[in-house]
């Protein structure tokens, strides 16, 4: 069964977050770090007599992301009531669109292996989310929910594809894609907890779709579609068929467990909202077109006309705003193309790497005294809603006993690094079992195995609380492009244009931009990177000779090998500020003359 | 029944602590069941403040009553309702500030059908309202609190709402003024919403150039509610001089239809030939969709409600059940012991009217006879200033009469629901009696048109003497 017989559309839930308010009353959107329910009103919290009022800034920004995804707006858009009971709806119904949605029939390019891939939207609506329930300990076990609205009311927007994905890999990169533009117009941050939701629909060609819901992480689309693809295709083989189903994805075990079948759908019995007026937008879509800003893919194709760049370089400079900005601002002052291949190479590189960490580091950054731990030695805490949540109960283990696993280890250390991943697959497992956990080892400061990091990644993503055990501080912030100014970009690639420092060196100096802050000029001087002078190379040149004979002798003799033995000596006693090449050259020239 | 003007002679110095204690006294002692909610302590405090001299706005120091279905900040808002046991709004609606703001003296809150589903106040969880002129009959509903507490003196003036006729419908039965105002002229915010499409907050009063006072003071533009638009006011002093010369009046022959009591026609023929004899003109007119406005009206007002009533579900205020299950379980348990009979029925129905392959068969046909209707009153009003027509179809029922018949009690608003699903302004006032009890004429206009209807109700007042105290 190839590929193409998987056809995946996807319903994605993004909430415009950069909005000062909520979608129908005047309640902050920064919710994010506040205790539960301090962010309501009367109206997000559907208090008898209470009426919604729009916020038109809300639906400009719907039109916004309509126009850049080449919709058709519509002129006289309508909300509608959806109609359906759950303690998180205040109300007993959703506010949001049905007939007559913001936003019809658009698209959006991707790149696939198999070339450009261009995916349909089907329409683009604004609606508002529901609060959030949370519980003590986990869903299973807990013996109530507690409901907290700071979320009631939020602006979202539903971008729905046609079913027009035919891999996991593929929805990955849409929404990628999808976030990129979203951060372009400026609407949304994605960086928050909750930003972007996704509900997917399913089927293998021929057979019924099932939709799968409560996918709220990058990875667990990929994960959740790789599980219902495999599913279904399993059930197929073994002769059965796939029935229309609402299915739930659990991002702790991982699968998909199915919710309802078509026949108990419920009816939402949508009707137009009486409380909220008729509206005409036809003079705001001019008035917003004006205002759009140029879009990934118009930058992109500008960087390469403008610049002279690659296609490749224009793509990674392109993919964060952020990151655009910063190379028009280096662009501007050194050669295009070196700052291209430098900042999308290998700054790019620097912070995607510290990047990767950066969750990890962000997890272990709590200290124990923080949860009041400090003195204990065996602790356990249950994994809460969400990193946004702090835990407030310590689990008990079946005795009642405080439960901990201690790791402790001196980094660097190969056999350290086993332990941890002996004790991951440990307290994974116990994980899965009970439900529980915690892991608080030291990792800041040590070279973590990108399979490591993927792990407790994973489990940080199930909720799981990591504490920093060690008397190290953790970086609070999280490397961006901003980690670097863009006045000690350019000063450090002019060091380069002038030949002044080699490529190695120029690699040093943006590592130790990042990690230690300083200036190119200071990091240059301090660690003796500039590249030593012609005298100076000539002096180490014969030092080497005199010092290596045999090795001078097997070259002389026509072993090419033992040149490159030479080079590295030359190397080494220049600390790498000798250009390699430049040494390979004279060192032929000096033993190719003496051999005459 | 006591006018603003009345109630001001009453008052001289420390006066209005002594009259607004005056009527608790008599709230204390009455049989008409009209409060849920008297709000004594409160309402002596305003008082004083008022007697202090620290109030100045129009109504400042006069006592008023709000229907319960109009949130107040720290008093219980039930809407008559079980499901909101204990409710305290923590926010008050527009008028309600505009109420506090102009120093008026909130005395409590009246009784009502449970969620204005009704047109008796008999289905209200607190027991019924009497009718004052005779303590067998219903006051009509679903304001019928108010209504009686305005017609027995035991407040000034009062707020009712009106989704199918539920001021005007009590200002008939009791004998007083009350007027629904165009859809969009009074904030809706923080009146728990019926169905939210029809209703209008308005004005109960003794006489008409009070109704208009009080109506002066609470139709401020609002931005909390998107339907409204509000107005500048100057309702009472367009009353000045009022004349009905030139006026030209349409009678709808579709409003004296089967079961139109003999002496509510002939009161209202009166009425016409009244205003005639004072310089107007009239001329009978045909709204042929009248018919269909019942139904229209009950699918549309049920299916609104069933939604707008989902969010009692106990979770956050209200009636709660001792032990809470699974939510599922609890919501219905806490929905089935909260909601009333009539008001269960109302959301089963709407529930089914919005159901997925009924819509188009009731919900969207009976929004496009709405829109028909709308047009009968356009065209009707083009050539017309006002239209003329009884309230109600007959005077107060009994008690009991009619509960346990919703059918005849849904046919009972047979002349008040199309105003609504129109969306114009119509006026009650008193136009005689029938059988020893009051009847109200209804005078209805065109959008945004109080002016028109309370200079007419007003002339009418000046130049007859049906506004009577029921003890009188």
């Amino acid at each position: 069964m190839s590929d193409d017989d998987v056809m995946i559309g996807l319903e994605v839930h993004v909430q415009l977050n950069k909005l000062k308010s909520k979608m129908f009353c005047r309640c902050s959107t920064k919710y994010h770090d506040a205790a539960p329910n301090t962010h309501t009103c009367p109206v997000c919290l559907g208090l008898p007599g209470s009426l919604p009022v729009m916020n038109k800034q809300a639906v400009e920004n719907g039109v916004m992301v309509g126009l850049a995804l080449g919709c058709t707006i519509e002129q006289h858009p309508l909300f509608y009531r959806k109609n359906y009971y759950y303690p998180d709806l205040p109300k007993g119904f959703q506010i949001t669109q049905y007939d007559f949605p913001l936003a019809t029939n658009g698209t959006i390019t991707i790149e696939t292996e198999q070339g450009e891939h261009t995916i349909r939207i089907r329409r683009v609506h604004m609606e508002e989310d529901p609060g959030r329930l949370a519980y003590k300990g986990t869903i299973d076990r807990a013996k109530y929910s507690l409901a907290d609205y700071n979320r009631s009311g939020m602006p979202l927007l539903e971008v729905v594809t046609e079913p027009d994905l035919r891999s996991p890999k593929e929805a990955r990169t849409f929404l990628n894609k999808l976030r990129n533009i979203l951060e372009y117009l400026d609407v949304s941050d994605g960086n928050l907890d909750g930003a972007m939701r996704v509900d997917s629909n399913i089927s293998l060609r021929g057979g019924h779709r099932a939709e799968v819901k409560n996918i709220s992480s990058y990875k667990g689309v990929e994960r959740a579609l790789l599980f219902e693809i495999l599913r279904q295709k399993n059930l197929l083989r073994r002769g059965g068929t796939v029935v229309q189903e609402t299915r739930h994805f659990d991002d702790v075990r991982l699968i998909t467990v199915s919710l309802r079948t078509k026949e108990m759908e419920e009816d939402y019995r949508y009707f137009p909202e009486p409380d909220l007026v008729p509206f005409d937008i036809r003079d705001w879509v001019d008035d917003i077109k004006q205002t759009l800003p140029e879009l990934p893919d118009a930058k992109r194709t500008r960087f390469v006309e403008q610049y002279g760049i690659s296609d490749y370089h224009a793509k990674v400079l392109t993919s964060e705003l952020a990151l655009a900005y910063f190379y028009e601002k280096v662009a501007a002052e050194v050669n295009p193309v070196l700052s291209a291949t430098w900042i999308a190479d290998v700054l790019k590189g620097e912070l995607n790497y510290r990047d990767d960490h950066y969750v990890l580091l962000r997890a272990i950054a709590r200290s124990p005294d923080e949860y009041g731990l400090s003195g204990l030695q065996d602790v356990q805490i249950l994994p809460d809603i969400g990193l946004s949540f702090r835990p407030d109960i310590l689990a008990k283990n079946e005795q009642g006993d405080i439960v901990f696993v201690e790791v402790e280890i001196e980094p660097p250390d190969e056999d350290a690094l086993d332990q941890i991943s002996r004790h991951m697959g440990m307290i994974t497992t116990k994980f899965e079992n009970t439900e529980t956990m915690i892991i608080a080892p030291i990792l800041y400061g040590l070279l973590i195995p990108d399979e490591v990091v993927e792990k407790m990644n994973e489990l940080i993503d199930s909720g799981a609380i990591l504490i920093n055990l060690s008397d190290k501080p953790v970086p609070s912030e999280k490397y961006t492009i901003e980690s670097i100014k863009p006045k000690h970009m350019i000063e450090l690639l002019q060091h380069l244009e002038r030949s002044e420092i080699t490529d190695k060196a120029a690699t040093e100096v943006i590592r130790t931009l990042l990690d230690e802050g300083g200036t190119p000029q200071e990091i240059v001087k301090g660690r003796g990177l500039m590249k030593v002078d012609t005298s100076e190379v000539d002096t180490i040149l014969q030092e080497v000779i005199d010092e290596n004979p045999t090795p001078v002798a097997d070259y002389q003799n026509g072993k090419e090998e033992a040149l490159n033995y030479l080079v590295g000596q030359v190397m080494k006693k220049t600390r790498g500020r000798a250009d390699p090449g430049e040494v390979n050259q004279l060192l032929r020239n000096k033993l190719d003359t003496v051999a005459d | 029944m006591i006018s603003i003007a009345q109630f001001r002679e009453q008052v001289t110095g420390d006066g209005c602590t002594e009259a607004v204690s005056g009527l608790f006294d008599k709230i204390k002692h009455s049989d008409l069941n009209a409060f849920i909610t008297p709000d004594c302590e409160k309402a002596l405090e305003a008082a004083k403040r008022f007697d202090r001299g620290d109030t100045t706005g129009r109504l400042a120091g006069i006592p008023i009553a709000i229907k319960d279905a109009i949130s107040t900040k720290g008093i219980l808002t039930t809407c008559a309702s079980h499901i909101l046991n204990g409710y305290i709004s923590p926010y008050d609606a527009h008028v309600i500030e505009r109420l506090k703001e102009d120093g008026t003296i909130i005395i409590g809150k009246t009784n009502m059908d449970e969620f204005c589903m009704g047109t008796s106040t008999e289905s209200s969880h607190y027991g019924p309202t009497l009718n004052p002129w005779n303590l067998d009959r219903v006051p009509g509903g679903s304001s019928g609190g108010s209504a009686a507490a305005v017609a027995a003196g035991e407040s000034v003036l009062a707020l009712g709402s009106d989704t199918g006729g539920s001021i005007r419908c009590p200002a008939s039965f009791c004998g007083i003024v009350g007027l629904k105002p165009t859809y969009g002229l009074i904030s809706r915010y923080g009146l728990i919403s019926y169905a939210n499409s029809l209703e209008q907050i308005g004005p109960m009063a003794a006489n008409v150039e009070d109704a208009a006072l009080l109506l002066d003071v609470i139709c401020s533009p609002d931005k909390r509610d998107s339907t409204q638009l509000g107005s500048d006011g100057g309702y009472l002093e367009s009353l000045k001089d009022a004349n009905v010369s030139g006026l030209r009046i349409g009678v709808p022959s579709d409003y004296f239809g089967e079961g139109t009591h003999p002496d509510v026609e002939k009161l209202v023929w009166d009425a016409v030939h009244k205003l005639e004899e004072l310089g107007a003109t009239y001329q009978e007119v045909k709204m042929s969709h009248t018919k269909y406005a019942l139904a229209a009206y009950y699918i549309i007002a049920m299916s609104e409600a069933s939604s707008n009533l989902a969010r009692f579900d106990g979770l956050r205020y209200g009636l709660r059940t001792p032990t809470d299950r699974d939510w599922h379980t609890t919501f219905s348990e806490i929905r089935a012991n909260g909601f009333g009979k009539e008001v269960t029925r109302r959301i089963l129905l709407g529930t089914y009217a919005l159901s997925a392959g009924y819509y188009g068969r009731y919900y969207l046909k009976a929004l496009k006879l709405r829109t028909l209707i709308k047009q009968d009153f356009e065209t009707a009003l083009k050539d017309l200033d006002v239209m003329i027509a009884p309230t109600m179809p007959f005077p107060a029922f009994k008690l009991g009469e009619r509960i346990a018949d919703p059918l005849s009690l849904y046919l009972a608003d047979v002349d008040t629901v199309p105003i609504n699903l129109a969306g114009v302004p119509s006026i009650s006032v008193p136009c005689g009696f029938a059988d020893n009890l009051p009847v109200g004429l209804q005078i209805m206009g065109r959008h945004f048109d109080e002016k028109r209807i309370l200079q007419v109700a007003h002339v009418f007042e000046q130049n007859t003497s049906f506004r009577r105290s029921p003890c009188e």
